[in-house]
């Protein structure tokens, strides 16, 4: 943690390094886009090409001896792998500092399958894109925020306790009590009112499950599952939070799609974060999941520095994002998550 | 060789026209100095009249631009004739432009900015379709039933469809035409609509209801188009990433579906000559399927919400030279057999 400390941001603009955006202004390349002709060849399947026996133990009919077969062979190759290591350890030991360092793990984010979408710094096309979409005019500080944070009809206990905290935690924002009003008659009164968010949490037995975030007066909507929703009173050594300005840090939302959200959250923070309240809010995106922080940090030392939980906590995942305010059914979907679609590799990931 | 010709032209909501090569891979940018930005949005794209080398794109604005493809460069300009609104049709027709836009002011104009002739389409105008051989022009919208316009006699549509019957609540059904295609070589028109139905209306029988009518899924219609090849075969697609092929002989089953979309498909045209379709969506793709399978068959990042689309005859792939023999192999068998 004390790592991801450093990173803390000096102003809520420049975000996080995967988010860069800021590029130098200049004529369209006249390239748009060149599509890659070879996806990346799956690595695993080569090796087990190697490791296969020369005879097929399938072919083997006695289902004895095929058993027999398959151990003996499972032995060999757990041998072979242990004489390879020891192999490498000493090679190691040998070679001492000029040993060539070790090859980095391999894990289901660094062999992440190679996103189209992913958004170059210096992409102009990008940029004007978003200079005039619909969140632009926070953006360029015409508009600060003022949230409306309401729940599903008939909340129980636990969701009015996280709609409190939660408002604690965004600053100029306001609970209100859903009253079974719909939400297409809400969203022109709260525009009259001159709100730009509005947060509508879902409840499902008795504990938060969905949320939807709709930007004021154009859209977007975003709509998330939200699981893992523990309270301050369930974090061990939390704290309440002053009444200061939070800063915000967005991590990994590379994508264009991820782009997006991550301006989506960006705007429902003001703009100029009160450093003396020493606080921040986390939006850290890993495997398309967001996960909701709230901490406040002191620094100890010139390396240490200290964090306490304010809460609440929850994670996110992207449901859908539609054009425009909340229309469910007659609404135009920019992306909509389709599971038996999109989730065929587990090293896809969507932001 | 083949890979000279784009495959596909692409209007975008940054104003910026692209052409992508399938062939070559490649994809480019087109845009005149000054003139990109969501201010310049193309709504809307169409061919020269029976031509394929020079394009018009309608603009936000109300400007129409000419391009032609052989260079990719903007050539002239034309502004619409009292312009308000949205646009919601743009065709050529024997070097007169046809236009529509969203308060319904359908109109014919010549490139020195004439009108020629306008009619009154009524208002929230969403589609129109020229049938170039009829000299007829069909417009629907929100709340704006189908009519069918004689570009000769533009003072009252010669057709004007009415609404289907109450469903079984005996609500009346919103109007909503989303979408509007001559079926070719009959007189019959193709509609979908917001409320998720494919209708065929036919102003040759007696009726102004729909002679066929389905429905596919349940969110609004957003595409469709006529597969060039076999005119019974329709593509439609919906706001929420779906598409679908349906047979008009057999309309009240789904004949194909297709996958790989992500977002709401804002425009579907078929390849003229091969068994392909291509379309664009809101999430920022073309993507390019087979008329026969399920799979993308290609999908190209274009990095800005994507509006409409013109299809080439341009081949999808490079040929190999080594089919050629073949066919003319089989050719000359049949040769022989006829000889004997």
């Amino acid at each position: 943690m004390d790592e991801d400390q450093q990173s803390i941001c000096s102003d809520q603009f420049s975000i996080s390094s995967d988010q860069l955006s800021i590029c130098s202004g200049g004529i369209f390349s006249d390239i748009a886009s060149v599509i890659d002709e070879n996806p990346l060849k799956d690595d695993a399947n080569n090796n087990n090409n190697e490791s296969m026996p020369q005879n097929n133990i399938s072919q083997i009919r006695n289902k004895d001896r095929r058993t027999a077969a398959f151990i003996k062979m499972r032995k060999e190759q757990r041998k072979e792998k242990i004489r390879l290591r020891k192999q490498r350890q000493n090679m190691r030991k040998q070679l001492g500092k000029n040993a060539p360092p070790v090859a980095p793990p391999k894990t289901i984010e660094n062999r992440r399958e190679k996103e189209d979408t992913m958004v170059q710094p210096d992409d102009v096309e990008v940029l004007l894109d978003e200079e005039s979409d619909e969140m632009a005019s926070y953006f360029e500080r015409k508009t600060t925020p003022k949230i409306l944070i309401t729940t599903s009809d008939r909340p129980r206990s636990r969701t009015t306790k996280f709609l409190k905290e939660l408002s604690e935690g965004f600053p100029n924002s306001t609970v209100f009590y859903r009253r079974a009003l719909d939400l297409k008659k809400v969203i022109p009164q709260c525009i009259m009112k001159g709100f730009t968010d509005i947060i509508i949490v879902n409840e499902d037995r008795k504990t938060p499950n969905g949320l939807l975030l709709c930007h004021l007066p154009e859209g977007p909507t975003v709509h998330f599952k939200m699981s893992n929703v523990k309270l301050r009173k369930e974090i061990k050594n939390s704290t309440t939070p002053s009444e200061h300005q939070p800063e915000i840090i967005l991590n990994n939302f590379g994508t264009r799609l991820g782009h997006t959200i991550g301006r989506m959250f960006t705007t429902l923070f003001p703009h100029n974060p009160e450093f003396i309240g020493r606080q921040v809010v986390t939006f850290h995106n890993q495997r398309d999941f967001i996960f909701f922080r709230h901490h406040r940090y002191i620094f100890r030392n010139e390396k240490r520095v200290g964090l306490q939980e304010i809460g609440p906590r929850f994670t996110l995942k992207l449901r859908s994002l539609q054009k425009g305010t909340f229309d469910s059914k007659f609404g135009e979907y920019e992306w909509i998550h389709k599971r038996h679609e999109m989730d065929t590799s587990r090293r896809r990931f969507h932001l | 060789c083949v890979c000279r010709y784009n495959n596909v032209w692409v209007g975008s909501e940054t104003g910026l026209l692209k052409s992508v090569n399938l062939c070559k891979k490649l994809a480019t940018n087109h845009y005149d100095k000054d003139n990109y930005g969501k201010e310049h949005e193309i709504q809307r794209i169409c061919w020269e009249y029976e031509d394929r080398s020079v394009l018009y794109t309608a603009h936000k604005n109300g400007v129409v631009r000419k391009l032609e493809t052989a260079n990719g460069g903007y050539v002239d300009s034309f502004q619409i004739p009292e312009m308000e609104g949205k646009i919601a049709g743009l065709a050529r027709l024997d070097s007169n432009f046809i236009t529509c836009t969203s308060n319904g002011d359908l109109r014919l104009w010549s490139n020195e900015n004439e009108s020629l002739a306008s009619s009154k389409a009524g208002d929230n105008v969403l589609c129109m379709d020229l049938n170039s051989e009829l000299q007829r022009v069909v417009t629907g919208g929100k709340e704006n039933l189908v009519k069918l316009w004689d570009l000769n006699k533009p003072e009252q549509p010669i057709f004007k469809a009415k609404n289907v019957r109450p469903d079984w609540l005996e609500h009346r059904v919103p109007v909503w035409v989303t979408g509007l295609k001559f079926i070719p070589n009959s007189n019959k028109i193709l509609s979908i609509t917001g409320t998720h139905n494919i209708r065929v209306f036919d102003p040759k029988s007696n009726t102004r209801r729909p002679v066929l009518e389905t429905s596919y899924e349940e969110y609004p219609l957003t595409a469709v188009d006529i597969v060039a090849r076999n005119p019974n075969q329709v593509v439609v697609g919906n706001t929420h990433g779906d598409a679908a092929m349906f047979d008009i002989r057999k309309i009240k089953h789904v004949a194909r579906c297709y996958k790989g979309f992500a977002g709401s498909i804002r425009e579907i045209r078929c390849h003229p000559s091969l068994p392909y379709f291509f379309s664009c969506s809101l999430d920022r793709h073309l993507r390019v399927h087979h008329e026969r399978y399920p799979k993308v068959e290609h999908k190209v990042y274009l990095k800005s919400r994507l509006t409409c689309l013109l299809a080439t005859d341009a081949e999808l792939e490079v040929k190999n030279d080594e089919k050629e023999p073949e066919t003319e192999k089989r050719k000359t068998e049949k040769d022989v057999w006829d000889e004997l």
